[in-house]
């Protein structure tokens, strides 16, 4: 089978976005303090997180 | 305590997987209103599973399931693997008496949920797809506090008994105050991918006939030493592949999960497989794997919990199973609802009976049995020195050359002497792994 990137593997799914409610935010401070960004990055098989340079957790 | 407020249902079930459609169904078919709601466009469209169901459970509730259910493949094949980074030794245990009669199957969740829907359906069950249920609607009684309904968006609707199956990170059990945040090592993080190949190419890859299947379990690199397992199982045109790993144990190794998965695709034994095939689809799921220690409170006024929600999964190392639980869940629930809405009194005392016939059925049994199974299995080992250990003692009795043979003690002895393993952790493991399973 091919290789494919966690974005390409993700084109094969259907989504429905939830524009009005996006439900996902972190609490940047937790996150920090306790290391749990870090943890959110490497455990989501989505990809959704991702840590910036200044050390927040975007999504 | 007896209902006094008009309800719009009998019962409210949250959540259209297996075990809210099972308890839905059934309900319905006994002739009680009853509303399903599922928070995804149609049922099955958020669900997710490994992909075998044993199928035993589910056949009592619907006699002629293996004819009329989207079933895969029928499961005579159980290949139990330690996979190392250049080998592997494994146990190939197929059984005709396995497809007669049929124990297991392979399902994709989009159909089967889908299937159980219509199913609910023609039972009458009101199915409401696309509907986020935000919280459970409470009030205060004498006996404490009594779940009288669900709130979704700006509406109210009131049942004298709301099931809650929304799942292994059930939010509706958590608010209700049934159940605390679980510890990381009572959960695992699920990653999936099905992959399409020719019915042809499948049955000669995994060496099947007609409709038998295979179901592959691994433990060792395919997870690269993080404790969990892959597995790849076959259905008709495709192969579900994934593997399971636990987010302490993901977390202490500083891992990437999807950087584990792709080793597991890419396994010089695993890869073969796969060759040529087509991704269909990639998804996750939250994966309880705390066993008993995770049934809680799973009965309160007004309210029972269902399913993954109630922390009903359980790995053995041998068997993974969640959806043969969830149906043997519901199955105890909607009797018990039953008996307690004809006897119009659904209180906390009067449900308690779901509990009582959860834990006199297997599901509770089978928790109860392998309730050791859950720590045996967080033994580090287990995920890299034991199989290759195992590797090294076949190899010395396989790699003939030329040199004199010794006896196979002697090659064991030797492999475990350069092993970082002990005797001492041989005993005890081999203990603990007799009581556990």
């Amino acid at each position: 089978m091919k290789p494919l990137s966690v974005p390409e593997r993700l084109t094969k799914n259907r989504f429905n976005l939830d524009e009005q409610e996006s439900h996902i935010e972190v609490n940047q401070e937790i996150a920090k303090a306790t290391g749990t960004g870090k943890a959110l990055v490497a455990c989501c098989p989505a990809h959704v997180y991702a840590e910036e340079s200044d050390g927040t957790i975007s999504v | 305590m007896t209902e006094t407020a008009e309800p719009d249902f009998e019962v409210i079930v949250i959540g259209a997987g297996i075990a809210g459609c099972v308890t839905a169904y059934q309900l319905a078919r006994q002739g009680r209103s009853v509303l399903l709601i599922e928070r995804g466009e149609a049922p099955g469209s958020k669900n997710l599973s490994g992909g075998v169901l044993y199928s035993r459970g589910i056949q009592r509730v619907f006699p002629d399931f293996l004819n009329e259910a989207p079933v895969e493949r029928r499961i005579t094949r159980n290949y139990i693997n330690f996979l190392n980074a250049d080998s592997s030794v494994a146990i190939d245990y197929k059984d005709a008496r396995l497809a007669d009669p049929v124990n297991a199957v392979t399902v994709l969740r989009a159909k089967l949920d889908a299937w159980l829907a219509e199913k609910c359906e023609e039972a009458g069950a009101l199915i409401m797809p696309g509907v986020r249920v935000d919280r459970v609607l409470t009030e205060d009684g004498a006996a404490g506090k009594r779940v009288v309904g669900v709130q979704a968006g700006d509406d109210e609707l009131r049942a004298l008994v709301v099931v809650a199956a929304d799942g292994v990170n059930s939010f509706i059990a958590k608010e209700a105050g049934l159940r605390e945040k679980e510890p990381q090592h009572h959960l695992a993080v699920g990653v999936k991918s099905v992959v399409s190949l020719p019915r042809k190419t499948i049955e000669e890859r995994f060496n099947l006939t007609g409709d038998e299947g295979a179901a592959i379990a691994a433990v060792g690199d395919c997870t690269e030493g993080v404790g969990g397992g892959g597995f790849l199982y076959t259905n008709i045109d495709s192969l579900s592949i994934g593997i399971v790993v636990r987010l302490d144990d993901l977390t202490a190794k500083k891992k990437v999960v999807t950087d584990i998965f792709d080793h597991f695709l890419e396994h010089r034994f695993i890869a073969p497989y796969l060759e040529g095939g087509e991704l269909l689809e990639y998804g996750c799921h939250l994966v309880a794997e705390g066993g008993l220690d995770m049934v809680g409170e799973i009965v309160m006024d007004g309210m029972v919990v269902v399913g993954d929600a109630a922390g009903l999964t359980l790995n053995t190392g041998l068997t993974v199973r969640g959806m043969d639980l969830a149906v043997g869940s519901a199955v105890a629930a909607a009797e018990a609802i039953n008996s307690a809405l004809e006897q119009k009194d659904t209180s906390k005392a009067v449900l308690a009976r779901y509990r009582d016939k959860l834990f006199a059925s297997y599901v509770g049994k089978d928790m109860k049995t392998y309730a050791k199974a859950p720590s045996f299995l967080e033994v580090e080992r287990m995920y890299k020195e034991y199989g290759e250990v195992f590797a090294n003692v076949l190899y010395g009795a396989f790699n003939l050359d030329t040199q004199p043979r010794e006896h196979l003690r002697k090659v064991a002895r030797t492999s475990l002497a350069r092993s970082p393993l002990k005797m001492r952790q041989l005993v005890k493991d081999g203990i603990a792994g007799a009581r556990a399973l």
